[in-house]
């Protein structure tokens, strides 16, 4: 897979259509989630994460791209939904300069306002305060509901870099 | 900002500063009966502020200039020995200054002072007037000071007609003028405001035409005559922040007959049309101009003010004319005068070899210069990787060995180059930590002496920068709680007056800061029970005494009786501790009961390169600053052994204390037949690292992890390996004292 | 003819600007109006661009007046008293 680039100052590409805004699409413990399109810095193929130490699990480390030093965040662990298995598929998603490690890159796609429900109703998987809609959403022929994530609180800089506690 | 309006801030700070200092040599005179003889800090107060008056008025900042105004007008009488200059006055200017400050401030970021500093403003103009002579009717005075620069001259004109003079003034630019952004019309503006410029004519006949103009040449020039109550000087001012790229000429017109001057300036000016429009103008009388052989027999002091001022040419009054013409000549030799004083103290003519450079272009070099090292380091591996591969073309491979191991060598020379560049001495810094002294020890009734040493001390900008605020609390601290009042000194037999000192030096690889008081000293006992009062400390710990008075970094341990405002509740100190630690420095505490105490502060050189030492310590490579490390020993199996459960091994015949980095690190047991045990020192610590294996030397960048592990003790950031693995940096400061 | 400026008129566009009237100079009929309704700031450069686009009307017998010309920027060409040069008619209160 090459590196792919979302340009956020790219006019033509994020422009909002009057139906909606351009999310991102992607697979983490086997289900779809969506980010805001303007929100992605890039994507990129899994690589090599040096291991940091002292730090929460779903932190695993440090990686380097292009020469500056990211934290790396397993979308998977922090949703406590368990550990994302690296695969072929296995890519890195940046955001606020951090890595996401997710399971598999789906596209990069408008949702219609219409399709955006506020997300009280729903069971979850993973916590509330991740959320900010659930989106409906058709992949495969299989039409959905998906969760549009909250990265500010998932990214949440002042519970990342909590020490874990050495019991 | 407006680039302008910076370099007009920076001018403006070191005139303060100047102005500070100067306040404060006069503040350390004792007797206050001498004041009034100290002559060179009264004039470098009233240069200073006379510099900041012009300056503002150049950009039409009018509070400025009355504010300024005002405080000239009261050192002038000083200077002129019309009044004697008081304890008090000196107290009137520092708060003075800080206004300044604050005009400057909100004037240069465009802001509008909020009430209470205008009301404030307005105070202390009275104040200021109020120390003026002839100052009786109270009233008439403060209805005056609330006036603005405008209402002033307004007043002036009506009451005093005959003192207006009128003035001939011809500007032409150097071509460099446009470049410096300086607005002509406000420069039009301001002489409007000192008096009427009845007439502008613009010359026009030096513009060429537009297929030949260079936009960027100024060819445009002025004539005005200008009618108000100033001096030559007062309108030379006004020019002062653009003097080297005007050519300007100041004529007085007078009732008499005498025009020599106007001749002088068209033979200066070299001009055809000059004449002409002049009297087209209805500046002169067509009969006051004579031709041109008749202007060379008159051998005449020039009137305009030439760029590099030579003394020796200025005073060339032949003595006849002397006699003769005294009022005019009076002037002339006055303003000369004055200009040749102005000359050696105009702040802004720096010496020739010096460069005023924006940082952010320093910095993005440094950034390409850690791009270049990496890069070498890439090259660098890929050499070594070739030789382990015994590969045939030996002859190149040894010549790209030599030439890659030639870069790094040049490339440190450069690193190091730049990295200079950013290194500031801390006396100037230091410097502006004086008023901070004077001021608190006055306000709290102490009395003490301010020692800076091994201010040449370099150290890197933002270092400077971000040291100063805990410096400044500290030194507040020594001053609050640690120099005792007068009485209680003298009663301890120690002299009346106290004594601070902060110096600077380097130490091996690190530069040390102190504070050093004589004072009462920290009290252990109080510290720690107020330590284990606040659960921060367990009864029964066994400290050391350095390990409690550390304890004074704990956030809510003011063991001080009652709270000044000066040094607080006990929150600063932690955040003083925080911010030294976070440019990777450590402290330490000596103290004496009603000796004293002194803080010292350790600070590593550099930012962003170091030479490290690569190690292997379980998963992860880690790099220990080769600066820090003494020596490395292989432990052999025998020696691991003897060594099981103790945190320490037998240095030839000395104790070392041993840290095992992979547990700290919660790293995996390797199952390294290795081990290896580092040994680092931090000053005069040391401590033994135990790591799975040594993998050399390696000259790194330094290079933040990021705010998700800025909570990390004992990392103080990462490296980018030439293979692209990233390797972690031990801080060896935070180890050590973790191990303690 | 009429030429309408587009930008301002400062020592920032002066260079440009002076290539242009070069050559609208060239190719320009008798009477030459220049719009300055889009021009926000002005400065000595400018003034002495526009001073010097006059010059060479003049000399080579052709006319030029400039119109739309904001308050700011009658201001700052009275300032300098320069708008009698440019035959910018004003209020006589001003």
């Amino acid at each position: 897979m090459e590196n792919v680039n979302i340009d956020n100052h790219d006019e033509t590409l994020l422009e909002e259509s009057s139906a909606g805004k351009q999310y991102f699409f992607f697979k983490a413990g086997g289900d779809i989630y969506a980010i805001e399109a303007q929100y992605v810095n890039e994507m990129l193929e899994y690589q090599h994460i040096t291991k940091v130490p002292m730090m929460p699990n779903y932190i695993k480390g440090v990686t380097n791209i292009r020469g500056d030093i990211l934290a790396v965040v397993d979308l998977l662990e922090r949703f406590e939904l368990g550990t994302t298995e690296i695969s072929k598929k296995t890519a890195l998603v940046i955001v606020n300069d951090i890595a996401l490690i997710i399971d598999e890159v789906y596209e990069v796609n408008i949702i219609a306002d219409e399709d955006i429900k506020a997300s009280l109703d729903f069971g979850f998987k993973i916590k509330q305060r991740f959320i900010t809609n659930m989106a409906r959403y058709t992949s495969r022929d299989v039409e959905e509901y998906i969760a549009i994530l909250n990265c500010e609180e998932i990214l949440n800089i002042k519970e990342l870099s909590q020490i874990k506690d050495l019991s | 900002m407006d680039e302008v309006l910076e370099i007009f801030l920076e001018d403006c700070n070191d005139q303060l500063q100047l102005l500070e200092d100067a306040l404060i040599t006069m503040q350390n005179i004792d007797d206050p009966s001498k004041l009034s003889d100290d002559k060179e800090s009264i004039n470098t107060i009233f240069r200073a502020m006379h510099t900041i008056k012009g300056s503002a008025g150049m950009f039409g900042f009018f509070d400025i200039v009355t504010f300024a105004h005002a405080a000239e007008d009261l050192l002038d009488a000083a200077r002129e020995d019309t009044i004697t200059v008081s304890p008090d006055m000196l107290d009137l200017f520092l708060v003075s200054k800080d206004h300044l400050e604050k005009l400057i401030e909100a004037e240069t970021n465009e802001q509008k002072l909020d009430d209470e500093n205008v009301n404030i403003g307005i105070e202390l103009l009275k104040k200021l007037h109020s120390f003026m002579p002839g100052h009786e009717d109270s009233k008439e005075e403060e209805s005056k000071q609330e006036e603005t620069v405008e209402k002033i001259n307004e007043e002036k004109k009506k009451e005093r007609v005959e003192d207006i003079l009128k003035w001939h003034i011809s500007i032409r630019f150097e071509k460099d003028f446009f470049t410096t952004g300086m607005s002509i019309n406000s420069i039009f503006n301001f002489l409007n405001k000192m008096g009427t410029i009845t007439t502008n004519t613009p010359i026009l006949y030096n513009i060429p035409s537009i297929e030949n103009l260079n936009p960027l040449t100024p060819y445009i020039g002025f004539e005005l005559i200008l009618e108000a109550d100033v001096s030559k000087d007062e309108i030379e001012d006004v020019f002062e922040f653009v003097y080297d790229d005007v050519n300007l000429s100041i004529l007085l017109f007078e009732d008499s007959d005498n025009f020599e001057d106007i001749n002088t300036l068209i033979e200066i000016r070299q001009e055809e049309k000059l004449k002409q429009t002049l009297i087209d103008a209805n500046f002169y009388p067509a009969q006051v101009f004579i031709s041109t052989t008749q202007s060379e027999k008159n051998q005449k002091t020039v009137v305009t003010i030439p760029k590099d001022i030579e003394p020796e040419k200025e005073i060339n009054i032949p003595q006849e004319q002397v006699q003769q013409k005294e009022p005019q000549e009076t002037i002339q030799k006055e303003s000369v005068k004055e200009s040749q004083s102005e000359v050696p103290t105009t702040a802004k003519k720096k010496p020739a070899s010096m460069l005023r450079v924006d940082s952010s272009k320093i910095d993005l070099l440094i950034n390409y210069m850690s791009e270049i090292v990496i890069e070498n380091s890439k090259i660098l591996s890929l050499v070594e990787e070739n030789a382990n591969h015994g590969d045939t073309i030996n002859n190149n491979n040894s010549d790209l060995e030599e030439s890659a191991q030639k870069m790094r060598e040049l490339l440190e020379f450069v690193r190091d180059g730049i990295m200079d560049i950013r290194m500031i001495q801390v006396g100037d810094s230091f410097n502006k930590f004086r008023r901070i002294v004077n001021d608190t020890s006055k306000k709290i009734g102490k009395d003490v002496e301010f020692v800076i040493s091994g201010g040449d001390t370099e150290l890197d900008k933002t270092v400077v920068e971000r040291i100063s605020d805990p410096l400044v609390h500290m030194l507040r601290n020594s001053i609050d709680h640690g120099v005792e009042i007068p009485q209680d000194r003298i009663a301890k037999g120690k002299p009346a007056k106290g004594r601070v000192d902060l110096r600077a030096y380097p130490d091996s690889g690190t530069i040390v800061i102190e504070i050093q008081d004589d004072g009462k000293g920290l009290d252990k006992e109080r510290i720690l029970a107020k330590a284990i009062e606040n659960g921060q400390v367990q009864v029964g710990a066994n400290l050391s005494d350095s390990q409690i008075y550390k304890l004074i970094f704990e956030a809510g341990l003011s063991t001080a009786e009652k709270v000044s405002d000066i040094s607080g509740r006990g929150v600063g100190m932690d955040v003083v501790r925080r911010n030294i630690e976070d440019l990777r420095g450590t402290i330490d505490i000596e103290s004496e009961i009603d000796v004293g105490s002194k803080i010292a502060i350790r600070l590593p050189l550099t930012l962003a390169v170091i030479d490290g030492f690569l190690v292997q310590v379980g998963e992860t490579k880690y790099i220990i600053p080769l600066d820090s490390i003494q020596e490395c020993i292989e432990l052999t199996k025998k020696e691991q052994n003897s060594m099981k459960g103790n945190n320490f091994i037998n240095l030839r015949g000395d104790m070392l204390p041993i840290m095992d980095v992979r547990k700290l690190l919660q790293e995996q047991q390797s199952n390294s037949q290795r081990e290896n045990i580092v040994i680092v020192h931090f000053g005069e610590k040391m401590v033994g690292l135990l790591v799975d294996e040594l993998l050399g030397e390696h000259q790194t960048v330094i290079k933040p992890l990021g705010p998700v592990f800025e909570n990390i003790d004992g990392i103080s950031g990462g490296s980018i390996l030439g293979s692209g693995e990233i390797a972690l940096i031990f801080d060896i400061a935070r180890l050590i004292e973790k191990s303690i | 003819m009429n030429l309408t400026v587009e930008h301002d008129i400062t020592i920032y566009e002066a260079e440009a600007l002076q290539t242009l009237f070069s050559e609208f100079l060239l190719k320009a009929d008798d009477v030459i109006t220049l719009d300055m309704s889009n021009v926000e700031k002005i400065d000595m450069v400018g003034i002495q661009l526009l001073l010097s686009l006059t010059i060479s009307v003049k000399n080579s017998n052709k006319k030029i007046q400039f119109i739309n010309i904001s308050e700011e920027i009658l201001h700052e060409i009275k300032t300098s008293n320069t708008h009698i040069s440019l035959a910018i008619e004003t209020n006589a209160n001003d």
